[in-house]
């Protein structure tokens, strides 16, 4: 055997031992094809692309009705007192830019200045998605498991739609409130590279889609089992 | 109820080629040398179709001295959708939002 199929073989092996459970039937598809590949440069290059299959990292699967309205009902629980992290960060992030702003605004060069102030538009933008994301529809009253299924959905629904709308630029506001502390940093050397990382990312970045998929999956494993359960009925 | 799923060329490209075929069940390598895609392409997509209950996936029965091989095929809802989906294409659809939903 060559060294590219050996190569191609260890790589496919590697991928389905990496694989997470989700995803382990499909890298064990994809390494099984590289048998049939007739090129060993050709098989190399698939086993490659099967490495990609160990990026897609499925939410737990619910496995029934009974279990989304228990997943529903945590949900809601975790959610009612607790704020999440992220809405924690950004909001101390906001006051300590903004403290920097008001309070050494005149000690401060103008990329320092530009680099507060993009922080702070940041951590404000990336406050508020946290906080929309945060923000809970009406709990159910009663025990029904149907009221929290639909509950559950719905909120999975909404931090979708959050993501797709709203909250598109989330992960380039993390990558621009970052670069905004580095350009205020005193005597930065790099500015104009910062500058064009960010910009780039700013671009590209609302491109990936992956907080949205998150909950996308969800909504479609709900559906799946609901689905499924009407079809059994 | 409305699924939701991103309508891509590739995406196309995969269902036009379950379509060629619909009752037969197909190789991931067979597939991505008939599309032209390449397995970091080809299998994201068809992993999203399966999520999305749109495509069945089985194991060829082991035949001695070959490993059984990983086989796909539409569904009956991801049948209609392809279709749907291709019909769209083949009117050239412009503007078109890049989420589509699919009522199943």
């Amino acid at each position: 055997m060559r060294l590219a199929r050996r190569l191609a073989v260890r790589i496919s092996e590697k991928a389905v031992e990496k694989a997470s459970p989700g995803c382990k039937e499909w890298a064990e598809g994809l390494a099984r094809e590289v048998e049939f590949i007739d090129g060993d440069w050709r098989a190399l290059g698939w086993a490659i692309g099967s490495l990609r299959v160990l990026l897609r990292n499925p939410p737990k699967l619910l496995g029934n009705a009974e279990e989304i309205a228990r997943a529903g009902r945590l949900f809601a629980g975790n959610r009612e007192h607790v704020p999440p992290t992220i809405l924690l960060l950004t909001g101390f992030q906001l006051f300590d830019n903004v403290e920097r702003l008001v309070f050494r605004w005149g000690r401060m060069d103008h990329l320092q200045q530009a680099g507060f102030a993009i922080a702070a538009l940041s951590a404000a933008y990336l406050a508020m998605v946290g906080w929309m994301e945060h923000r809970m529809g009406k709990r159910p009253e009663d025990m029904d498991d149907g009221a929290w299924i639909d509950f559950y959905r719905r909120e999975m629904v909404r931090r979708r739609d959050l993501f797709t709308g709203f909250g598109i630029l989330f992960p380039a506001a993390i990558v621009s409130m970052c670069a905004g502390e580095l350009l205020g940093i005193e005597g930065f050397t790099r500015p104009y590279l910062t500058v064009c990382f960010t910009a780039f990312c700013m671009v590209m970045l609302p491109l990936c889609s992956w907080p949205a998929e998150t909950f996308q999956r969800k909504v479609d494993g709900i559906e799946a089992i609901l689905r499924q359960a009407g079809r059994d009925a | 109820m409305k699924l939701k799923i991103r309508r891509s060329p590739q995406t196309a490209l995969v269902l036009a080629e379950f379509l060629a075929d619909e009752q037969a069940w197909r190789y991931g390598y067979d597939m991505s040398r008939a599309t032209g895609l390449k397995s970091g392409t080809l299998y994201p997509i068809l992993m999203r179709l399966a999520e999305h209950g749109l495509l069945e996936t089985s194991w060829e029965t082991a035949v001695e001295g070959r490993p059984p091989r990983h086989m796909y095929k539409l569904t009956e809802d991801g049948l209609r959708y392809a279709r749907t989906q291709t019909a769209v294409e083949r009117v050239g659809a412009v503007g078109e939002p890049a989420f589509e939903g699919v009522g199943l």
